[in-house]
């Protein structure tokens, strides 16, 4: 390999390297800052280029968390657990979203059999109260 | 001509220049010089009266007076030569000329000191009389002035003293008659005159006739009107006013004088409105008020500057009760006529008082108290004479009702004193001196008191008998309270109050039903009373049924709604949209949890009696720190509630906050604390050491939480929760019957034992091994609840205990289950917060594993450090992984205490996922044991390869499969003659090919429940002999012993004819492959850190065509701990084995099996094993040295085979020479013994472990040297390492169970 096609390889390998960790990065600074929506745009951008990356997994699934959308989240950080078992905090991260989605589909049906289950003592939640006096 | 225009010319004349001047001629002309003089003179216009009196000498160089007047005004000028030829001329003239007089005075006054006459005349100017004529006479030297200008001078200031002013007129007089032709002196004392109403009109009078003469003195005028204005004129002085308005032209003042003279003639208007005034006045005295008003109100409309008319009509309006207009009316007239103020006081004080009374009186109908007690107070700061004494008894009531009792008393007092027959006052002062607990007084009092007053004292009496019993009460002695409450009600009995506060002692005391009839039956015979109806509104508030005290509420009537009703509503209102939001959530409506708990908070402000429950509320909806805030706010306001901080304390504890929780208790400690505070406040405390005892209990610190229980139950003893943390100190230090004693006993004591003692106590039953009582116990609380996840989680620590682990991971994720779907309240509205990576971290190395696992593996024994301000203070609490890694340890802790319940159960599940977890796995194992070549010679290589399932509640089923491969190399030389039956032909032909080797694949079922295993299989498919192979164990632990019993039937692997059997070439009879079925059990018990074991067995012995053995075994032994920590155990005992055989069939004739059997064997060693972790890697030395010594009988050739041994012994017989032997002689040894060996197992994931092991031993009769290496795959990821090092069992070793 000549000296022209090493810099022209070295070239096609660097922006790869150079440009998906800072966008990944400022998917994180985004995110604290609260800017979810710009967030998620560069974290899909970083995804596309490098689809492997767990951190930018983490990352994404972290921001949809933010959206409410924690089945999208889920996704996302069982992919990072894949791609990395032994990082705690998306084995937490992951730990903690399965238990929410468990925690509020438990609540969804528990919601349809009182409602279907005629036997079920529904809670009764009391009427307004009269008006404060003056 | 009239006097002005004359004046005029004169004035003219006088400008003219001297020289111009014409000279008179006759005396006419003279005349009008000298009086041109005098002009001047009169107006103190020295310069030009000079000129004047010159010329009058030019004309008549001997006039007198001219000379005279010259004369004077030169000394006065201080021009005393000219002065005196001018004297001398005038003597000459005439020696006796009274002008001689004028120069002298003009001399005289020439010399006074004319320093001090400014300093007088100084005085004077500032109004300082008596000074000022001093400072005159100082200048004088001496009291009289010397006459002419200064005397006048002197005589005016002396006029302005009324007390010398006799004296100055008849002074100024004096100097008047000595120089009559002067105006100055006739003006001067006229002026004087002015000054006082008896001279005034002479004073006018003097000023008139001044006025006509040719030369009026400067300042006339001025003094004139002056006078006029002084004047206390009449009417018949009008035309003085009209003379001088003639003379002098308009003036706004004097004509207003003129004109109000004007209006007192008899006909005027004024004069017809003063009749209609004293008319108005005349019918209000008579009582006719109306026609008083009426007059008075077309007065004051006519006249609204009338001071009487604006006063007339305030009397009316304070005669007809409207004393606020009253009081603006007479406020009016006193303002429009200060003078005649005094007139309308005494009225407008009374018109005050009584609008400010009037005030006062419908504040308090209104509630508004403070306002009434101000109005009061203006009332009774300024009250008119003569008022009734007995208006002061509602500001008293007042008074006393805002517990100003010294101030009601004083106030009681005086009006008693006042009017000693007022009952009200008598009855008002029997109910202070009721509550300030002079009854005797009070009592006597009311005997004298008129019978209103006797009948005021039984509700006065109850209601301080009530008040009184509230303060025993809150002082702890409820019996007290009680008995004067049922006085109270005694005296009054249809008073509610008493009732509802008797009802609150006996709810308190849990007789509920008592409570409520004291207040139905007043209900029922009352129940129009608003009282009642209140009253029963506070006590269902008591109850906290706020939304019954809101419909007893909205039913009183708009006007009943005081402020105390009001209070109560707003109570009941904010603590039931509390309650609602605390539903609506169990309801899964959020939003209107939300929105009732926020309509709470709005409406309860920042008021600080509010901050507890609006804490509580908010804390349920799992926003604790903002229930903290709430508090920590309500403190802002009201430092020094000691309620508010009990109820902080509280919450601060129930979170966990324990540090703070500490602080406020040391505060509260050192605080002025009731009966009651003090009491809540050791509950507190109590609950806090015991808190602090579990923390100190979960990291291992027993006599700290030993020594923080200590003084609990001293105080406590027979308190349960304290029992019970008792019992969990004593569970951690392992002393599970001590444990199980607590709680047995608490279980015993108590009627019905709460549920959380009910699971404590299966929780030691289980912790000390009774797992048949556990049960029980578990069947029993299972009547209560079935879906409870601690029971759940009971369950499976019972099936674990068991050995059932798909069961106990099947009730742990019930338990999870459960657990998700309890509304939790902190943590179940609140989505997770998932945390961000950096991206700086992809350059770190990943944490090799969870963190939660890494924590999983500290020992309990040495928890993470939590640094610490002081030895025994109180940190922080540790966080919930901490927290979990502290306890992980001692999973079989209870963990009743622990707010982590959910975070042990995922633990456990995780665990157990990991132990049930189903396996692949594949082994290769390698053994050679040394012996004869193609006799007892063995090298054997094994590849087992497993697949397990997941454990179920059903067990775990396995399938293996094993090639086999066994060979001991060929038979040759003189060995031939001790193989199968080639003895008979003397070894057979040399070129026989006697290769002993074998190869099979072993297969295998085997299936695990709990302590129970059961394998079955055959021997390697291909070897020469194959048959069916399999084991039954069960292994059940009794606290601290185990015993394991097995019965089996298992291939004899100690030498290729044993194990895979082989064939005879004489006879072509296949023989060996040898079963060894037998019976075997194991006991061991546990100390601690040693224990000791035993063990019996029986076996019996078959193979094709080999001789049937028997053989029994015993052995026993003890092993202890030496060292024992996170990384290492190390342990090392004493073993004695034994075994015996009926007969020796260790050979590979034929009958004979080829396995070792000695009659006896006996081996005394000592086994020592260190074993640890690294990391992720487990690892195992162990070795062994000992004594042992064996003893074998001799045994013939072909055992089993009479015929051919009796050919053998023939063949012997006929050849004695040969080399052959008919059997085998007996054999002793013993020597030294010993095995070594090295395992490790190494997780390369939480998937895939790898591991392998070494070893060597010279036990028996034979040197074996094994090496086996395997890899492990777990479905399910396993959070834990081994123990030990564990591996895949060969098939020569057995099942592996």
């Amino acid at each position: 390999m000549n000296d022209k096609s090493l810099i022209l390889a070295l070239a096609l390998l660097l922006p790869g390297a150079l440009i998906a960790q800072p966008e990944a990065a400022t998917g994180a600074e985004l995110l604290s800052e609260g800017q979810t929506a710009r967030a998620i745009a560069q974290l899909e951008n970083a995804l596309g280029r490098n689809p492997f990356d767990p951190v930018v997994l983490n990352n994404l699934a972290v921001a949809y968390a933010e959206t409410g959308d924690f089945r999208r989240a889920a996704e996302f950080l069982q992919r990072a657990e894949r791609l990395a078992p032994d990082d705690a905090t998306i084995t937490e991260n992951l730990l903690e979203t399965e238990n929410w989605l468990a925690r509020m589909a438990q609540r969804g049906r528990e919601e349809t059999q009182q409602q279907t289950t005629e036997s079920a003592e529904p809670i009764r939640v009391p009427p307004a109260p009269p008006p404060l006096w003056p | 001509m009239t006097r002005h225009f004359r004046a005029l010319l004169i004035a003219i004349a006088m400008m003219a220049p001297l020289a111009a001047t014409a000279q008179p001629e006759d005396g006419e002309a003279l005349m009008q010089l000298v009086e041109q003089a005098r002009f001047w003179e009169a107006r103190d216009a020295e310069q030009r009266a000079s000129e004047a009196w010159q010329r009058v000498l030019a004309a008549d160089p001997d006039n007198e007076e001219a000379l005279g007047r010259l004369a004077a005004l030169r000394a006065a000028a201080g021009e005393r030569g000219e002065a005196e030829a001018l004297a001398e001329r005038l003597r000459a003239r005439n020696p006796d000329s009274r002008w001689l007089q004028t120069y002298r005075e003009a001399r005289l006054n020439a010399e006074v000191d004319r320093e001090a006459l400014r300093r007088a005349r100084e005085l004077a100017g500032t109004d300082r009389p008596e000074e000022a004529l001093e400072a005159y006479q100082r200048a004088f030297d001496g009291e009289t002035p010397p006459p002419g200008t200064l005397a006048r001078e002197y005589f005016e200031v002396m006029g302005g003293m009324p007390e010398r002013r006799a004296e100055a007129i008849e002074g100024l007089r004096d100097q008047e008659t000595r120089h009559p032709e002067d105006p100055r002196y006739t003006l001067a004392r006229a002026r004087v005159q002015s000054y006082q109403a008896a001279t005034r009109r002479a004073a006018l009078e003097t000023f008139e006739s001044l006025q006509r003469r040719t030369d009026p003195p400067e300042g006339l005028k001025a003094a004139w009107r002056q006078t006029l204005l002084w004047m206390d004129a009449e009417p018949a002085d009008m035309p003085r006013y009209d003379r001088y308005l003639a003379q002098h032209g308009p003036d706004a003042e004097v004509a207003q004088r003129r004109a109000a003279l004007a209006d007192r003639l008899p006909g005027s208007p004024r004069a017809r409105r003063d009749a209609a005034v004293q008319e108005a006045f005349a019918d209000l005295d008579a009582g006719d008020v109306d026609a008083a008003e009426s007059a008075f109100s077309a007065l004051h409309r006519k006249s609204p500057r009338s001071a009487e008319a604006a006063g007339g009509l305030g009397l009316v309006r304070l005669r007809q009760e409207r004393f606020a207009e009253a009081s603006e009316l007479l406020d009016e007239a006193m303002r429009l006529q200060p003078a005649t103020a005094g007139r309308w006081e005494s009225a407008a004080r009374s018109a005050r008082f009584f609008e400010n009374f009037e005030q006062a009186q419908s504040a308090e109908a209104e509630g508004e108290d403070e306002l009434a007690l101000a109005a009061y107070e203006r009332a009774f700061s300024a009250p008119p004479a003569g008022l009734d004494p007995t208006l002061r008894l509602p500001y008293a009531e007042l008074l006393l009702r805002q517990g100003r009792i010294t101030e009601a008393e004083s106030l009681a007092r005086q009006v008693r004193q006042a009017r000693p027959e007022s009952g009200d006052a008598v009855a008002l002062l029997v109910r202070i001196l009721i509550q300030r607990g002079e009854i005797a007084e009070a009592e006597a009092l009311a005997e004298d008191a008129p019978p209103e007053a006797r009948a005021a004292l039984a509700p006065a009496r109850a209601r301080a008998l009530r008040e009184r019993a509230g303060e025993a009460n809150a002082a702890g002695d409820r019996e007290r309270a009680k008995a004067m409450l049922r006085e109270a009600i005694a005296l009054a009995p249809d008073s509610p109050w008493p009732r509802l506060d008797l009802a609150r002692i006996l709810r308190e005391e849990g007789r509920q039903r008592e409570a409520d009839r004291l207040l139905d039956s007043l209900a029922r015979t009352h129940p129009e009373l608003e009282a009642v109806q209140l009253a029963q509104a506070y006590a269902l508030a008591d109850a906290e049924r706020w939304g019954e005290v809101l419909e007893i509420l909205e039913a009183l009537p708009t006007a009943q709604r005081d402020r105390e009703a009001g209070a109560l509503q707003r109570r009941a209102w904010i603590r039931y949209q509390i309650e609602r939001a605390r539903l609506a959530r169990e309801a899964g409506d959020y939003a209107l949890a939300f929105r009732a708990m926020s309509e709470a908070d709005a409406a309860a402000g920042n008021e600080a009696r509010f901050a507890g429950v609006l804490a509580g509320g908010w804390a349920e909806l799992g926003d604790p720190a903002r229930a903290l805030a709430y508090l920590r706010r309500a403190f802002a306001d009201a430092p020094d509630d000691i309620g508010q901080r009990l109820q902080y304390a509280g919450l601060l504890l129930e979170m966990g906050h324990y540090a703070e929780f500490e602080a406020q208790a040391e505060h509260l400690l050192e605080q002025d604390l009731d009966a009651a505070q003090s009491a809540q406040l050791e509950e507190l405390v109590i609950g806090f050491r015991i808190a602090m005892a579990d923390r100190e209990r979960q990291e291992g610190k027993l006599d700290a939480a030993y020594s923080l229980l200590r003084d609990v139950v001293r105080r406590r003893p027979r308190e349960a929760r304290v029992q019970m943390a008792l019992a969990r100190v004593f569970e951690a230090g392992g002393d599970h019957a001590e444990a199980l004693a607590i709680y047995d006993n608490l279980v015993a004591r108590l009627e019905n034992p709460d549920p959380e003692l009910l699971r404590a106590r299966v929780n030691a039953l289980l912790a000390a091994g009774h797992l048949d009582p556990a049960e029980r116990a578990l069947r029993e609380l299972e009547t209560e609840s079935k879906d409870d996840p601690e029971l759940h989680e009971l369950r499976a620590r019972l099936a674990d205990a068991r050995g059932n682990e798909g069961l106990a991971l099947r009730h742990y994720q019930r338990a999870r289950s459960l657990r998700a779907r309890e509304p939790e309240g902190r943590a179940s509205l609140q989505p997770p917060q998932l945390a961000t990576i950096e991206q700086v971290r992809r350059n770190e190395p990943l944490t090799p594993r969870p963190v939660r696992d890494a924590m999983q593996e500290r020992s309990p024994a040495a928890p993470e450090q939590v640094l610490r301000p002081r030895p025994g203070a109180f940190a922080e609490p540790v966080a919930p992984a901490q927290r979990e890694a502290r306890s992980a340890g001692a999973a079989r802790t209870f963990e009743g205490a622990s707010g982590s319940a959910g975070d042990a159960t995922a633990r456990r599940i995780d665990t157990l996922r990991g132990r049930t977890s189903g396996w692949a796995a594949g082994a290769f194992h390698s053994r050679v044991r040394d012996g004869e070549t193609g006799l007892s010679r063995l090298f054997n290589l094994e590849v087992p390869m497993e697949l397990q399932s997941a454990a179920t509640r059903l067990g775990r089923f396995g399938l293996r499969v094993t090639p086999v491969l066994v060979d001991s190399g060929d038979i040759t030389g003189p060995r031939r003659l001790r193989f199968g039956t080639l003895a008979l032909i003397d070894g057979g032909d040399a070129d026989l090919d006697l290769d002993q080797s074998d190869s099979g694949i072993a297969v295998g079922l085997r299936y695990a429940m709990g302590s129970f295993r059961a394998d079955i299989g055959s021997t390697p498919l291909g070897f020469a002999e194959e048959r069916l192979v399999g084991g039954i164990r069960w292994a059940p632990s009794f606290g601290p012993w185990q015993i394991e019993m097995a019965l089996s039937r298992r291939a004899v692997s100690d030498s290729v004819l044993s194990y895979a059997g082989t064939r005879d070439p004489l006879t072509g009879l296949s023989f060996g492959g040898v079963n060894r079925t037998g019976a075997r059990v194991d006991i061991a018990y546990e100390f601690g850190d040693y224990g000791v074991y035993g063990n019996a067995g029986f076996r019996g012995y078959d193979g094709r065509n080999t001789d049937d053995n028997n053989a029994f075994e015993v052995g026993a032994g003890a092993y202890a701990r030496a060292l024992r920590n996170r990384a290492m155990e190390l342990t090392y005992g004493l073993n004695i084995t034994s075994f015996f055989y009926d007969k020796n069939r260790r050979f590979f004739t034929l009958g004979h099996g080829g396995y070792f059997s000695p009659q006896s064997f006996v081996s005394v060693g000592v086994p020592v094993s260190l074993e640890g972790r690294y990391h992720d890697l487990v690892w195992r030395l162990h070795g062994a040295v000992g004594l042992q010594a064996f003893n074998e009988d001799g045994a013939a050739y072909y055992p089993n085979n009479p015929g051919l041994q009796a050919q053998l012994e023939e063949r012997i017989a006929l050849d004695p020479e040969s080399d052959l032997v008919a059997g085998y002689s007996d054999n002793s040894q013993s020597g030294l013994g010993y095995a070594f060996g090295a395992a490790a197992e190494y997780r390369l994931n939480r998937h895939f472990f790898a591991g392998g092991r070494l070893e060597t031993d010279n036990a028996r009769d034979f040197n074996e040297y094994q090496f086996a290496a395997f890899l492990r795959y777990y479905f399910n990821a396993q959070p834990d390492l081994p123990q030990s090092p564990r591996g895949l069992p060969a098939h020569y070793e057995g099942s592996g169970l």
